[in-house]
């Protein structure tokens, strides 16, 4: 039944440039990038239980592998932004070997720890490598693009892309191996799951996307900057939304991203500090008392309405 | 000649600093130590301590070394009051949850911050602080040897308080075996409160002790959370005497890039050296460390 | 096999052969080593010294994901379960990883062990709202959902009344029945009795002795470490 509304709705969206202003489709690409983030990160963390807190090192590798092929080689964005994710899912593979054996608290802190490392790297690298790359803090320039229309198709690709792939998760053996790896990974083990291979798939896939997606908006924005690329506060937002929207359901980051980039578009510039600290509230508030989110919600107000129908 | 000099200066530089460090990760190890609770908001609490010694040094012109109590006590209240009207509630569910939540408290602790004080970096002059001792070739700035001196002080002196006092006992007792600490007398909830509102007391002293010799601005938290997570897994996580170990190592690592590598690294070793040491020592330097 | 932590040796030269299809008692005093022989054997520690075999394959440093794979799953001391997901579930994933079948042919195995241990009527229900008996029930069904021809059985029994361990022998007599070697500690005495072939006796890591149950149960040495030296 969900799957009807929400291809319905896929169709819907495919078609809204041609009725829709310019404002309301940068809108709608913002919220597509974030679903995609977030739905990337939601797959590792929702579904397999390992809370990665440094995802946005893949959106940096793609912002600057994407930059980089565009400018030296002059390849095609589309052709860029895909080999920005191949070359996310080596690395990614070589860095979740070792990384994904940590576990809980540790991985978290390590993943962390990589992503900050990764930062400062990325910032020095220029003066350390004479390999002009990412532009120090001074930050690397994209050929300007034309038009709006075509990161909306992207950023909706990788977002349905994400969603799709949980959706297969839902029933899909794969799904089940992740979900026993998040209640009790040591059981898991022992009940014959390779359950680094299993994270180590899912780690990199999630990589990937992240890394398309870090390409995509480097480009729309014609400018990238170490220090914005790899920040930490990507990595927070991702992870609210993924929260807020539902933890390891399909449609959650979604949700989430949506509620709160319109929420901020709300607010706009003059209020960021309130949008932040309202942030943090929401946070604190929907961990404690409502830890399957927003559609959590939904799915309490479902059951109700079909107990008494 | 110049080669030995540069090395022992980048020494005392390193351990100076490491005291200091030392100090503004404990509060983080016990309150993991005790409660299970890895505080996300940690640095924000190193922050506000900062903050309160430079308001309180600049508006109510109070001596810089007596506001380390003040901040003590309001950030021990802060702490007592989160534990128990927030945090509580996180007790016994999944790890996730309470980094989520302390996450949130430090984006409202932090933006609240920038929204009262703005971005703007603060230095605190105290002239008598602004002394260097200078011994042949070395130099020790005093504000900096005032500052780890006390903050390796505070570290023993709560070392002492869990070892040797009753308070001390029950919270050591509630880390290993709650039931029975709840079979002898205890009660679980106001001890993790207190946990937590001494861990973050001891953030807020570690906080002050900073802005004794280094400029103040509302984003340094998420720096110190980290430099601390770095601290307390190089020390072994959970073994709240480590940190000076760990302490010291970043210090003098860090200390060691900067004069011999370059500056603008300093970040990147401290967190290859947390990532390194996580993969292949997950107990710690001194292999004393809690693992999963 | 001999196993060390630290300083402690937890197992000292143990050493016996297991015939396919038979059911071998271990027994021994608390402390005895009972547990760390299963998890050397189950591939969840490696033996400081000595050497695993499996049908001729040495198992000893294999993971215990690739020695469940291979044919041999424990149970827990203490019963672990996938909380949130149903008992069919919990059962499902060890019939999907552990026996390697697809999914259609896994859920059928899942409910035909859950028939067998006698939780069907709980499929459905959280794995968490299941009582402690249920759960060793539940243990024993994941356990034989993995298709291992090797069972080893870690005080499963504990905590039963006396119902519910001879329906619990029964239960394993069938278990042998479908061609499965079983490996049980049990401090039931009458459950070892009444269900092993061949009984070893552990003591402070080292074999004290082996042989049929009633046998072993008069051997001096036995019960000089169970009772005490008067006793003997």
């Amino acid at each position: 039944m969900i799957r009807w509304i929400a291809l319905f709705a896929l169709g819907v969206l495919l078609l809204l440039p041609i009725g829709v202003g310019p404002y309301p489709i940068r809108v709608a690409t913002v919220i597509f990038m974030w679903a995609a983030l977030a739905g990337s990160w939601n797959l590792l963390a929702g579904y397999a239980g390992a809370v990665d807190l440094g995802p946005v090192v893949y959106h940096g590798i793609g912002a600057f592998v994407t930059a980089a092929l565009m400018l030296k080689l002059g390849l095609p964005f589309l052709v860029s932004a895909g080999l920005a994710g191949v070359v996310a899912v080596a690395i990614a593979y070589a860095v979740g070997t070792p990384t994904l054996r940590l576990r809980g608290a540790y991985f978290a802190i390590g993943t962390l720890a990589l992503a900050e490392s990764t930062k400062q790297l990325a910032l020095a690298w220029d003066r350390l490598t004479r390999i002009p790359l990412t532009g120090g803090s001074a930050g690397v320039s994209l050929p300007l693009s034309a038009g709006y229309v075509p990161f909306y198709y992207v950023m909706l690709g990788l977002m349905t892309a994400v969603t799709v792939a949980a959706l297969w998760l839902g029933g899909s053996k794969f799904g089940y191996g992740l979900r026993a790896i998040a209640e009790n990974d040591r059981l898991a083990e022992a009940s014959g799951l390779d359950i680094h291979c299993l994270k180590r798939r899912v780690y990199v896939v999630s990589a990937c996307v992240m890394a398309m997606t870090g390409g995509t908006a480097g480009y729309w924005l014609s400018y990238i900057n170490a220090a914005d690329v790899f920040s930490a506060s990507i990595t927070f937002q991702m992870v609210v939304m993924a929260l807020l929207g539902g933890l390891g359901t399909p449609f959650g980051p979604i949700v989430g991203a949506a509620f709160l980039t319109l929420v901020s578009e709300f607010l706009g510039t003059r209020f960021a500090y309130h949008y932040l600290i309202a942030i943090g509230v929401i946070i604190v508030l929907v961990s404690l008392f409502a830890p399957a989110g927003l559609t959590g919600v939904l799915e309490v107000v479902r059951r109700r309405r079909e107990a008494t129908a | 000649m110049t080669f030995l000099a540069d090395l022992i200066q980048t020494l005392i530089n390193g351990i100076l600093q490491g005291g200091v460090y030392a100090a503004a990760a404990v509060g983080l190890s016990l309150i993991f130590g005790v409660s299970g609770i890895l505080n996300a908001a940690h640095g924000e609490l190193v922050m506000l301590g900062a903050f309160a010694t430079y308001w309180l040094a600049t508006l109510y012109r109070i001596d810089p070394l007596l506001t380390l109590p003040i901040s003590f006590g309001l950030l021990f209240g802060l702490g007592y009051a989160l534990q128990y009207f927030v945090l509580n509630r996180t007790l016994g569910r999944p790890l996730l949850l309470s980094l989520l939540v302390t996450f949130g408290i430090s984006l409202v602790l932090l933006n609240v911050a920038l929204r009262l004080w703005s971005a703007d970096y603060r230095l605190l002059r105290t002239p008598y602080l602004e002394r260097s001792f200078v011994v042949g070739p070395l130099i020790v700035p005093f504000a900096r040897l005032v500052a780890c001196v006390l903050g390796v002080a505070m570290v023993a002196a709560l070392s002492w308080l869990l070892a040797s006092t009753r308070l001390g006992r029950m919270i050591r007792a509630t880390a290993q075996d709650l039931e029975m600490a709840r079979m002898v007398g205890v009660n679980p909830r106001a001890v993790y409160a207190v946990t937590f509102g001494l861990g973050a007391g001891v953030s807020g002293v570690a906080g002050s002790l900073v802005a004794l010799y280094a400029p103040v601005e509302p984003n340094m938290g998420l720096t110190y959370t980290l430099f601390a997570f770095a601290v307390v897994v190089l020390g072994g996580l959970g073994y709240t005497g480590g940190v000076v170990w760990g302490g010291l190592t970043l210090g003098v690592a860090q200390a060691l890039t900067e004069t011999y590598l370059e500056a603008g690294l300093s970040l990147l070793v401290a967190f290859a050296l947390l990532y390194l040491i996580l993969r292949f020592m997950p107990a710690g330097i001194m292999g004393k460390g809690r693992l999963e | 096999m001999t196993k060390r932590f630290g300083s402690l040796t937890a197992l000292n030269g143990v050493d016996f052969a297991l015939a396919e299809g038979e059911i071998l008692g271990i027994i021994g005093p608390n402390g005895a080593g009972k547990s760390t022989l299963f998890n050397v054997i189950a591939g969840l520690e490696t033996p400081t010294a000595g050497r695993v075999s499996y049908r001729g394959r040495s198992i000893a440093g294999m993971t215990a994901d690739a020695v469940c794979r291979l044919g041999i799953a424990k149970t827990f001391q203490i019963p672990q379960l996938f909380p949130r997901l149903t008992v069919a579930e919990n059962v499902l994933v060890a019939a999907l990883y552990g026996g390697g079948h697809g999914l259609s042919a896994s859920w059928r195995e899942a409910r035909e062990w859950l028939a067998f241990v006698g939780l069907a009527d709980k499929a459905e229900k959280p794995a968490e709202t299941l009582t402690v008996s249920e759960r060793r029930r539940a243990d024993l069904a994941r356990v034989l959902g993995t298709g291992a021809s090797l069972i080893l059985l870690d005080e499963n029994m504990a905590g039963l009344n006396r119902k519910e361990v001879e329906a619990a022998v029964g239960l394993l007599r069938d278990v042998r029945a479908r061609g499965r070697t079983l490996v049980v500690t049990e401090h039931i005495m009458r459950a070892i009795i009444g269900l092993a072939d061949r009984v070893v006796v552990l003591n402070y890591g080292e074999k004290i002795a082996e042989g049929r149950p009633a046998d072993v149960m008069r051997d001096a040495a036995v019960i000089k470490a169970y009772l005490g030296e008067s006793y003997a």
